[in-house]
């Protein structure tokens, strides 16, 4: 059911809201609030559920001076969702889904970076009389984003890139003893605008440039089985034939996918998995790395540039201890792929019509290994982990001196051996609890200039292998009292006060690294922090 | 209340925020040879060597020597014992139709034996180009010069260098000239020896020069050099001879990628930096970083004048002034000069040497060999 990707799966549901009473939270601060109900409309047969978090950085900004040079300063979120549900009957439900998020902000006072999602769906769900269900969904999603630079007037610019996709599904299952068949075909349509470069009002100079649409369509049809041959053994395999059409011009791929896991469980709380799964993706990302903000580039597959393929094979031991009370996991994995895209020395990721020319086919390794322990009860709650993984790639092809790192292998932009992450929650009293968050990882990789050199004629940078160097570790410690006023159960609403600190230690995470010269030999490093100190809020948390 | 906001606000406020970064970078990755040059079969070789150094390090002297093989093992060198950072290296009798490679012995600063010895790889001999044209446009402020190359079967890449020599002439003739060991005027009798004079300049100063076709196998009209209509070298007549040379593209990559990563860094529009490799190796490390790309190649000449009359002198004003008769020989070591008479024959004005002496103004009294003009 799963393909066209070759990262892990992520299933997101959609809620279904309540069918008895309207209910619902909000939360109050002075610098984020959020907002969920759900409840039934109507007679019970139609339910929704309606949910949004913003911040308003912006509106407190403008509380300062206007003699201080930070309130023109930008560092807004929010996003908004809704859910509909209407059943139709006992076999047939409607539900209408959508999102809608739109974030900004701005490191300095010359350049604003927006982001945008929207997502839509329609789904229709059918319990077939005999043993067969189907759910047929169709929708919309969007990614768009912009980068306004007004550093110069005459040189500003706005910079759009866009990718949105329409799909369609139909996906059946069969309940057939101890198989569950499930089967179905997807069909979905790309467009993609890579970049779209503008002036920023009549003083700048900038030309209007866009680069060419792109269009494709990706239909895929899949057949899988899990079986559950007793109480301790399942398995799930299938296969998927997944295509591709780039349009204009057209060149067209498919391939095959395969699925295989399996589950053993040696006891109710101990159990295994294992399984093994091949890939295929159509669509690219290059991350720009170097610059003030990475910002990455999406391409479509063409004439020129091949799906990525690859492998991948994972295995995990899960074992609840004490009662039910602790869980406690590793898992494992080991992934190749292939025709992954990575830039050339002296690439230009952004509005460049010939990319295709600056890019270059590599292959990949990554593995890892995670170990997790979570503990859902008891005064003390909440989960750790520690994942330790490497990832790396590896130019295809020889291209002499310039082939990147010799062809040798050479860490991705994404690799951080070690990641620890903490959830922990404390109930000091029924009132009264405090909770913790920390976060750690290894800096990302970075090609960072080494020294000058003198060369026809100039200064010149020499730079690190690629990637070569770290920014450094990122760390964060946020930590929150929580407070209930009391406990009335007959009471319509309850409410909490929260009091907390993100970025307890204020630690100036690296968000991104780059580097400036004058004459080739002068040079300086800056590394750009968001939220770089410590964030006292205030909640109000109220529960209706 | 209005506290905590204002605290929150900055809290905020400082939210995104730059600063100073350093990388901590390893003593052994900056430090690498730097190797630059050309072989120009049926011409000369120039060959130098330098190191890459740590920011805030000045340049360090590497020393040691250079010789060019061909595939028949017939070496090229310019001195068995020369150690040094710079060589030219006679190749006016290698063969185009042989493959060549550049061998590199550094010297061991410390020992002062032989430490290190570099190998290029084996080199085609890139053909030489055919100048299609080498020209001018005018426009209102400068005189852009342009060129055309091609070069069939080859990669469409290019490189050039040029040298230029240029006529000029000081901005005052000068009748009298002063000796300070005698304290006298001495009158000239024909035209001011000091002012006409000859500049010379080689574009090692020009940068890299390179171009790549955007199509076929050759550049059209490529802009290359742009003169200002108030630089001295449009002011009586300017000579510049132009050589170039095919590249494969592997080499135009590469010196691409040196120019942009050293001029455009640090926004999101600018090229992506990285390391670049060239085509020189270690014969004991194969992963030790040299920096350099050598080509083999055979050089296509062209030359052009460019008569006076686009000149525009800029707005200088001359000032001459009357001496203290008793402090003549303090303004001459001073750097000061006569000029003419101005209300009589012994009423001679001074001014800056500059003024009345092209030599004073960095010219040379040298007159090439093949220049059209009759002027001493």
């Amino acid at each position: 059911e799963y393909g066209g990707r070759i990262s892990s799966v992520l299933n997101v549901r959609g809620k279904e809201g309540d069918t008895k009473k309207v209910k619902g939270s909000l939360g109050l601060g002075l610098i984020t609030s959020r907002f969920h109900m759900e409840g039934p409309l109507g007679k019970g047969k139609t339910t929704f559920v309606i949910g949004g978090r913003t911040t308003y950085s912006d509106w407190i900004l403008g509380q300062l001076p206007k003699s201080n040079n930070y309130a023109d300063g930008k560092a807004d979120f929010s996003d908004v969702n809704l859910g509909i549900t209407h059943r139709v009957d006992s076999l047939n439900t409607i539900q209408l889904f959508g999102y809608f998020s739109r974030d900004k902000f701005s490191f300095n006072q010359d350049t604003t970076f927006r982001y945008n999602n929207l997502n839509a769906a329609l789904r229709w769900r059918h319990k077939g009389s005999g043993n067969t269900s189907f759910v047929a969904s169709a929708g919309y999603d969007r990614y768009s984003n912009e980068l306004e630079n007004y550093e110069i007037l005459t040189e500003a610019y706005r910079l759009n890139t866009d990718i949105h996709q329409v799909f369609g599904r139909l996906k059946f299952e069969t309940f057939a003893g101890n198989h569950t068949l499930s089967y179905g075909a997807e069909v979905v349509g790309f467009g993609l605008q890579g970049g779209h470069m503008t002036p920023f009002d009549e003083n700048s100079f900038v030309l209007d440039r866009q680069l060419r649409t792109e269009y494709a369509i990706q239909p895929s049809a899949y057949l899988g089985d899990t079986w559950r041959i007793d109480e301790k053994i399942s398995l799930e395999y299938g296969g998927r034939l997944s295509s591709f059409l780039a349009m204009d011009p057209a060149k067209f791929y498919f391939g095959p996918e395969f699925r295989m896991s399996a589950k053993y469980s040696f006891t109710p709380n101990l159990s295994v998995k294992a399984g093994a799964n091949t890939l295929r993706q159509y669509i690219h990302l290059i991350s720009n790395t170097s610059s003030i903000s990475p910002m990455d580039t999406w391409k479509l597959c063409d004439a020129d540039i091949k799906p990525v393929t690859g492998w991948q094979g994972a295995g995990g031991i899960y074992w609840t201890v004490f009662d039910g009370k602790l869980d406690l996991s590793t898992e494992a994995y080991w992934k190749n792929t292939w025709n992954y895209l990575d830039y050339k020395s002296g690439a230009l990721l952004v509005m460049n019509e010939n990319l295709a020319d600056d890019l270059v086919r590599t292959k990949g390794k990554a593995y890892g290994v995670e170990f997790m322990a979570r503990k859902s009860v008891g005064k003390l709650n909440g989960w750790l982990s520690y994942t330790y993984s490497r990832t790396f790639l590896k130019e295809m092809e020889d291209r002499g001196s310039n082939t990147i790192n010799g062809g040798d292998w050479y860490k991705t932009a994404f690799d951080k051996p070690h990641d620890f992450k903490m959830v922990a929650n404390y109930a000091l009293t029924a009132r009264f609890s405090l909770s913790a968050n920390v976060d750690y990882s290894t800096g990302r990789p970075v090609t960072v200039p080494v020294g000058w050199f003198k060369y026809g004629g100039g200064y010149r940078l020499a730079y690190s292998e690629r990637n070569g160097y770290r920014v450094p570790d990122y760390f964060r410690l946020d930590l929150a009292l929580n407070i209930d006023p009391g406990h009335y159960l007959k009471k319509l609403t309850h409410m909490s006060v929260t009091l907390g600190c993100y970025n307890v230690t204020g630690r100036k995470n690296a968000y991104s690294v780059f580097y400036t010269t004058s004459g080739g030999r002068n040079i300086q490093g800056y590394k750009v922090s968001v939220f770089a100190t410590q964030v006292p809020y205030i909640n109000l948390n109220l529960l209706f | 209340m209005k506290k905590f906001l204002y605290l929150t606000s900055l809290a905020l406020a400082l939210a995104g925020c730059i600063y100073p970064f350093d990388a901590g970078v390893a003593t052994e990755d900056s430090g690498g040879l730097v190797v630059e040059g050309d072989i120009l079969i049926g011409d000369l070789a120039r060959v130098s060597l330098s190191c890459v150094r740590p920011f805030g390090e000045y340049s360090k002297g590497v020393s040691g020597n250079v010789w060019i093989e061909d595939e028949d093992g017939n070496q090229y060198i310019e001195d068995a014992s020369k150690f040094s950072d710079s060589f030219t290296i006679n190749m006016e009798q290698a063969s185009p139709d042989k493959r060549y490679r550049l061998r590199v012995r550094l010297m061991n600063p410390v020992t002062g034996s032989s430490s290190t010895d570099y190998t290029s790889d084996w080199l085609e001999v890139q053909p030489a180009p055919s100048f299609d044209k080498l020209d001018y446009v005018v426009d209102e402020n400068s005189i852009d010069l342009k060129l055309s190359l091609s070069s069939p079967g080859g990669s469409g890449c290019f490189r050039w260098d040029f040298d230029e020599i240029w006529q000029f002439h000081a901005p005052l003739q000068a009748t009298h000239t002063y000796d300070p060991e005698q304290g006298i005027y001495i009158k000239y009798k024909d035209y001011t020896p000091y002012y006409w004079c000859w500049a010379y300049m080689g574009s090692y100063q020009a940068g890299l020069a390179i171009a790549k076709s955007t199509g076929g196998e050759r550049i059209v009209d490529h802009d290359f050099y742009s003169i200002s209509r108030d630089n001295l070298r449009l002011q009586t007549l300017y000579y510049i001879e132009v050589k170039a040379r095919g590249i494969s593209q592997e080499c135009y990559d590469y010196l691409h990628t040196i120019e942009v990563n050293s001029t455009s860094t640090g926004s999101l529009t600018n090229p992506e930096p990285s390391q670049i490799l060239g085509n020189i190796h270690s014969d004991t490390d194969p992963d030790e970083v040299v920096i350099g790309y050598i080509e083999a190649s055979r050089i296509a000449t062209k030359s052009i004048y460019i008569e006076a009359g686009y000149y525009r002198e800029g707005h200088t004003r001359y000032e001459t002034f009357h001496p203290d008769p008793e402090r003549l020989n303090q303004f001459y070591y001073n750097g000061f000069r006569p000029a003419f008479p101005e209300q009589s024959e012994t009423d001679i004005v001074w001014i800056e040497q500059r003024c009345v002496d092209c030599v004073a103004m960095g010219g040379s009294k040298y007159k090439p060999p093949f220049w059209p003009t009759r002027e001493l």
